[in-house]
């Protein structure tokens, strides 16, 4: 049965992620150069059990890593073609059910559970026992926590849930505000994309900050901000997507214009807060003030990227050509110290944008379909 | 009383809608016409969803270019295939509607339970079926206090229950908070139902009124 299990399960994950490993193999195998590729890791496993900050990236990573072993096994055994699962493992003795279902998990959570042990016998050489306790709990805890939730699927097929239970008692007490549905839609139906630009969106900011350690500079931060917002581009470019398809009933909605601007600059302010939070820890003991400025910088530019596209013709080659050009404009600025002015004929342009286009756009048919 | 003047609508310097004067009192309305004839777009230009040239005016003074904010409190529009974000459920919906549109004719709750919307309301929309579907979007139709109601084939994928709930309110809301109509159907409206007070033909891009 297990042959069966680890060709359903365990070959078809590697299978589908072959990319995604492909990617993790050469960031951690690749970059580095092979005479130093033990030393390189040991490093990392050192940074990784003597910070408790790093240890923690390092288990929400490994949390993120399980979540996604977990939805491939859940969803597998929800897929139709994969009903008889639950007439054949199901009447297996339920010892040795779950015994099948850990060694599933293992066999999908094998990278991170390799890597980890490494590091907690690292931890162990180094004397931080209690790091070693912390890893060990960790793992334990990710192997036994899925093997219970699949063994409770095929006992009970279509049980619900504890998180459907919740999300149930969620959506009874609190009503989700227009301005928010973007997130929502990226944090349900774009999670790959939204992290993808979050992580790389992060790292060029915490890459900036390194730079500060010669001296602070606004134009630098603002430089970092610059790029990191060019990232989200093409989180703005799918919003366009996103409103033709699903929100154009809200067009019919009784809002004036400047709140339905209002609101579009809620939703990117809300949009970049990971960035708000990173700007304004790096900033603040430099300057009280600079902090306001970058958040003002990045609610202004992301709305503006978005009226662009209040012109239906704008496909994402001419988009992306705008987006080029006002990031170039506002480089030069910076670099100019008429950061302050940037941020003002920035919102100066999105709005009238906005207020002149709103509702004269209508989408391309092509892009609707 | 909807007034369009000068209405022209077009898709790739194609003209899919030409109606140069056109008045509908205040009533119930049939509007006919083929498959592809441009009912759906002459709705939407009547809701002011999409952009066209011409001049609409609901109560002869609110024009949907001009007041388009009022225009909106005065003219609902429900959707054919009504299409929202999956994770959305029908309270957030049907809340979104009641905030900015404010009181309605009559109590929400009241309206949706007599379609049996509550059973499902919690859930998120991606769970429902068409008919619940359609449910929800006829009810978010009847939220604020509109004058006038543009329903797009609200027969389509209703059980005779619910459709005979409709014709309940539409009537109700009719005689009782004189709410006009503007209703396309392919399926004729069930007989002495609803008293209609015009058929609308639209035929090359022309609305003609049949039956006055």
């Amino acid at each position: 049965m297990l042959t069966i299990l680890s060709k359903i399960f365990i070959q078809r994950f590697y299978a589908r992620n072959t990319g995604f490993f492909f990617l993790l193999f050469y960031l951690l195998f690749g970059i580095v150069p092979g005479g130093q590729l033990v030393s390189y890791h040991y490093g990392l496993m050192t940074g990784i059990v003597s910070t408790t900050g790093f240890l923690l990236l390092a288990l929400g990573l490994w949390l993120l890593y399980n979540l996604k072993c977990m939805g491939h096994v859940l969803s597998t055994m929800s897929a139709k073609e994969y009903n008889f699962l639950y007439q054949t493992v199901g009447a297996v003795a339920a010892p040795r059910q779950r015994l099948n279902w850990c060694m599933v998990h293992l066999g999908i959570y094998a990278p991170v559970l390799v890597y980890s042990s490494i590091a907690a016998v690292v931890a162990g050489s180094k004397r931080y026992y209690g790091v070693v306790a912390v890893l060990l709990v960790f793992n334990v805890l990710m192997c036994l926590l899925p093997v219970f939730v699949y063994h409770r699927l095929i006992q009970q097929p279509g049980a619900v849930f504890f998180y459907h239970r919740w999300i149930q008692w969620f959506n009874r007490r609190v009503h989700k505000p227009l301005s928010l549905y973007y997130i929502y839609e990226l944090a349900t139906s774009r999670t790959r994309t939204l992290l993808i630009v979050k992580v790389l969106s992060c790292v060029i900011l915490i890459a900036t900050f390194s730079f500060m350690e010669d001296g602070y500079d606004i134009r630098v931060v603002l430089t970092g901000l610059l790029v990191s917002l060019l990232l989200h581009s093409i989180l703005v470019f799918e919003h366009r997507h996103f409103d033709d398809q699903y929100l154009a009933f809200t067009r019919h909605l009784p809002i004036p214009l400047w709140k339905r601007y209002g609101m579009l600059c809620i939703t990117y302010s809300c949009l970049l807060l990971p960035e708000f939070g990173l700007l304004i820890v790096h900033t603040l003991p430099y300057n009280s003030w600079h902090w306001l400025l970058l958040v003002a910088f990045g609610a202004s530019l992301l709305p503006l990227f978005r009226c662009l596209l209040y012109f239906p013709r704008l496909d994402q080659d001419k988009y992306l050509r705008w987006v080029f050009l006002v990031f170039c404009v506002l480089l030069f600025m910076t670099l100019g110290y008429l950061y302050s002015w940037a941020i003002v004929g920035m919102q100066v342009a999105a709005f009238v944008l906005f207020t002149g286009r709103f509702y004269k756009y209508e989408p391309m048919y092509e892009q609707v379909q | 009383m909807l007034t369009l003047q000068h209405i022209q609508k077009r898709y790739y310097d194609r003209l899919i809608i030409n109606i140069p004067q056109l008045e509908l009192p205040a009533g119930i309305y049939w509007m006919q016409g083929g498959n592809g004839a441009g009912k759906t777009t002459c709705l939407k230009i009547m809701s002011g969803l999409i952009p066209f040239d011409g001049e609409v005016r609901i109560n002869t003074d609110i024009s949907s270019k001009q007041h388009p904010v009022r225009y909106r409190q005065l003219v609902n529009y429900a959707e054919a295939e009504p299409l929202y974000p999956a994770f959305l459920t029908g309270r957030d919906l049907v809340q979104l509607h009641i905030t900015t549109k404010g009181a309605g004719h009559e109590d929400i709750h009241a309206l949706s339970t007599s379609l049996g919307i509550p059973d499902f309301i919690n859930n998120p929309v991606s769970s429902y079926s068409s008919g619940m579907l359609k449910k929800l979007s006829l009810l978010l139709a009847f939220t604020g206090k509109p004058s006038f109601i543009l329903l797009d084939e609200p027969l389509i994928t209703l059980d005779t229950a619910a459709i005979q709930e409709l014709y309940t309110w539409i009537h109700r809301f009719h005689t009782q908070h004189n709410v006009s109509f503007l209703i396309t159907s392919h399926q004729p409206l069930l007989d002495g139902a609803l008293p209609v007070r015009a058929t609308l033909v639209l035929s090359d891009g022309q609305l003609i009124i049949k039956n006055e």
